[in-house]
């Protein structure tokens, strides 16, 4: 991991968009450094109807710098053999991914500091509490993390789903390269 | 087409619970459902974010909020 990079001083100025066809010029560079993810985000992004794409742009550049996504999910729960199962609410973030030139970064802002990725990824978080406070309930944020990225959500207080998951026998094939992880909405 | 990728395709049609899975390569997965194990419901229920944590995940979020500005073709 390069750590040599800072940001002491002011971060861009960045715009949100919903990527679609109009806005997909600014994804045509993006790389996060995972192949099988930026397929993903050049293929489906503008017209996926099974996850909602989002795009923090450069405003001096025009380029966005990180592409995330996000689709209505639930936890299900077994209830009583009478009452059948339960579900909780939860947003999945279906992608998360930092452009490779903005990743590792180092900043300072106000009194806070870390890296770049985790204030994107914070305000990512932060419109999931507004979805709760404002649209509809939401309690918990779920994700599949690739094996490298685990570190990166564990850092920002997300924990393994793996030890709770229902069948995971059955599913190991599908979840061996990545980790089902979990965050309950923070009331921010 | 990779070898391990029939398999799972196979595999894919023989149990339709497990729908839209991407290639498993990269740890890049799609549409699984997240069931929670009956006898680990209540330590799961049991997990919640601590004060300091939630405060941390604030901070963040309103620094770098000031930063980013929604656009209105959003709307």
């Amino acid at each position: 991991m390069n750590d040599k990079k800072t940001w002491d001083t002011e971060p861009p100025h960045i715009i949100c968009e919903v990527l679609n066809n109009l806005t997909e010029p600014r994804i045509k560079d993006f790389d996060c450094g995972n192949e099988e993810i930026n397929n993903h985000i050049q293929r489906y992004s503008s017209f996926s109807q099974s996850e909602r794409f989002f795009i923090l742009v450069d405003e001096s550049t025009n380029k966005a710098i990180c592409v995330y996504s996000l689709k209505a999910t639930a936890i299900v729960r077994q209830g009583s053999k009478y009452s059948g199962a339960y579900y909780d609410p939860a947003i999945e973030i279906a992608v998360f991914a930092v452009d490779v030139e903005y990743q590792d970064i180092k900043c300072n802002f106000g009194d806070t500091n870390g890296y770049l990725s985790d204030y994107f990824l914070c305000y990512v978080l932060n419109r999931i509490a507004h979805i709760n406070r404002n649209v509809c309930a939401v309690e918990y944020i779920m994700l599949f993390s690739t094996a490298e990225a685990v570190h990166f959500y564990k850092r920002n207080h997300f924990q393994e789903f793996t030890s709770y998951m229902k069948n995971i026998k059955n599913i190991y094939s599908y979840i061996r390269y990545c980790t089902p992880m979990y965050l309950p909405v923070p009331n921010v | 087409m990779n070898k391990k990728y029939k398999k799972i395709g196979k595999k894919n049609r023989r149990n339709k619970k497990m729908a839209v899975v991407t290639k498993p390569k990269n740890g890049f997965k799609f549409g699984l459902a997240f069931e929670l194990k009956p006898e680990k419901t209540e330590e799961f229920k049991r997990n919640v974010l601590s004060k300091e944590e939630v405060d941390s995940i604030k901070e963040k979020a309103n620094a770098i909020q000031k930063y980013i500005k929604e656009s209105q073709n959003n709307e």
